[in-house]
């Protein structure tokens, strides 16, 4: 089971509003290498992990992700909560606002809606963790490209913090697949 | 940071303060400008190939301070690899919100310890490190929750049931 813990991972305060930044920072919220498929693909490929350490990895990551979601909704949530009609316009996030208003909807920059194609469980611990260490790989690379593109510190604090989260569970995830090929799983 | 309960909606009230602050990254000055991060992956893939006894040489001895920790993202310095040259420091004020920091880089230093100790639990350095944490952390948590509120449904540090009450941690003052 899960118990909340009523704080963020690492603080979020956004003070300038950038409709832009919201609809790029939905990649990580409800695209292919977001938060959110990370934590669902290590929530249900812990099962068929063959070890506990696996299984504890997989479980610990996917919590934390969880957290990471709420960390970009509550970005998104900070940037567009004072936008006016007129600005949203603007920011081509209209086809978003039709929709769902301001709603946090767990869909790509481009709106498109999140879908479970975006991961895999194979039921093959080698196959779900050389998966697992893609993913980071991805969302790392997606975190660099966000932040090439605001200037503002507020955003850059949380998104350098994300990025090298996922590079720690690269690492993790490299450690687990390198022990388990060591003792011959294939 | 201050938040008002009465008007918690969408207004609050507070001094203008830097959330972060911007500090140069001494030990990656390499990464000083836009072009060069090239190296950086060049970097990260080399970390990738080092076997798992050596990955694990000198690593206990070789942790951040939780306040560090959460700055960077992350406690083990062999693998802070910054895509930039520069580090943001978390910045708050008022008693509050430093309480709450102060347990969210303990909970951090214990999240990131957990995820090593998951893989390598036998290392006895790590794992001593991380029940310290883990006192200090229960310690903070209670007055913290005795002052301003339960963090988890089930904690009771007062009395009356304030868990639902504002700020949650995407309101401001929340986090």
């Amino acid at each position: 089971m899960f118990k909340y813990e009523k704080m963020l991972e690492y603080p979020v305060n956004i003070r300038k509003k950038d409709l832009r930044m919201a609809k790029l920072l939905m990649a990580q919220l409800g695209g292919p290498d977001s938060e959110l498929a990370a934590s669902l693909r290590y929530f249900c490929q812990r099962y068929t992990m063959p070890d506990a350490k696996g299984k504890a990895l997989l479980t610990d990551i996917a919590t934390e992700e969880f957290g990471h979601i709420e960390m970009i909704q509550t970005m998104v949530n900070q940037l567009t909560k004072d936008a006016s009609l007129k600005e949203l316009k603007e920011a081509g996030l209209d086809t978003y606002f039709v929709q769902h208003k301001k709603g946090i909807y767990p869909a790509d920059a481009n709106g498109v809606p999140f879908t479970a194609s975006y991961f895999q469980s194979t039921g093959d611990p080698i196959v779900d963790l050389q998966e697992d260490m893609a993913a980071e790989e991805k969302a790392r690379a997606t975190y660099e490209n966000l932040m090439d593109l605001t200037d503002d510190a507020d955003l850059l604090a949380p998104l350098s913090f994300l990025r090298q989260r996922e590079v720690v569970h690269f690492n993790r995830f490299k450690e687990l697949h390198d022990e388990y090929k060591k003792n011959g799983l294939k | 940071m201050y938040f008002d309960e009465r008007e918690n909606f969408l207004d609050y009230v507070g001094e203008e303060v830097n959330n972060y602050i911007k500090v140069e990254d001494e030990e990656h000055t390499e990464l000083s400008n836009h072009e060069n991060y090239h190296f950086k992956n060049n970097k990260i893939y080399d970390i990738n190939n080092i076997s798992i006894n050596n990955y694990r040489a000198n690593m206990s001895s070789d942790l951040s301070l939780p306040k560090d920790a959460l700055n960077k993202g992350g406690i083990f310095k062999n693998i802070y690899d910054p895509y930039k040259n520069y580090i943001y420091k978390v910045v708050v004020s008022g008693e509050r919100d430093e309480m709450l920091l102060k347990i969210q880089e303990l909970t951090f230093a214990m999240k990131d310890l957990g995820l090593y100790l998951d893989v390598y639990p036998n290392d006895g350095d790590i794992f001593d490190k991380f029940k310290n944490y883990s006192k200090d952390l229960d310690k903070i948590k209670k007055t913290y929750e005795a002052k301003y509120g339960p963090l988890n449904a089930f904690e009771i540090e007062g009395n009356k049931y304030d868990w639902y009450m504002n700020p949650w941690p995407w309101d401001k003052g929340g986090n």
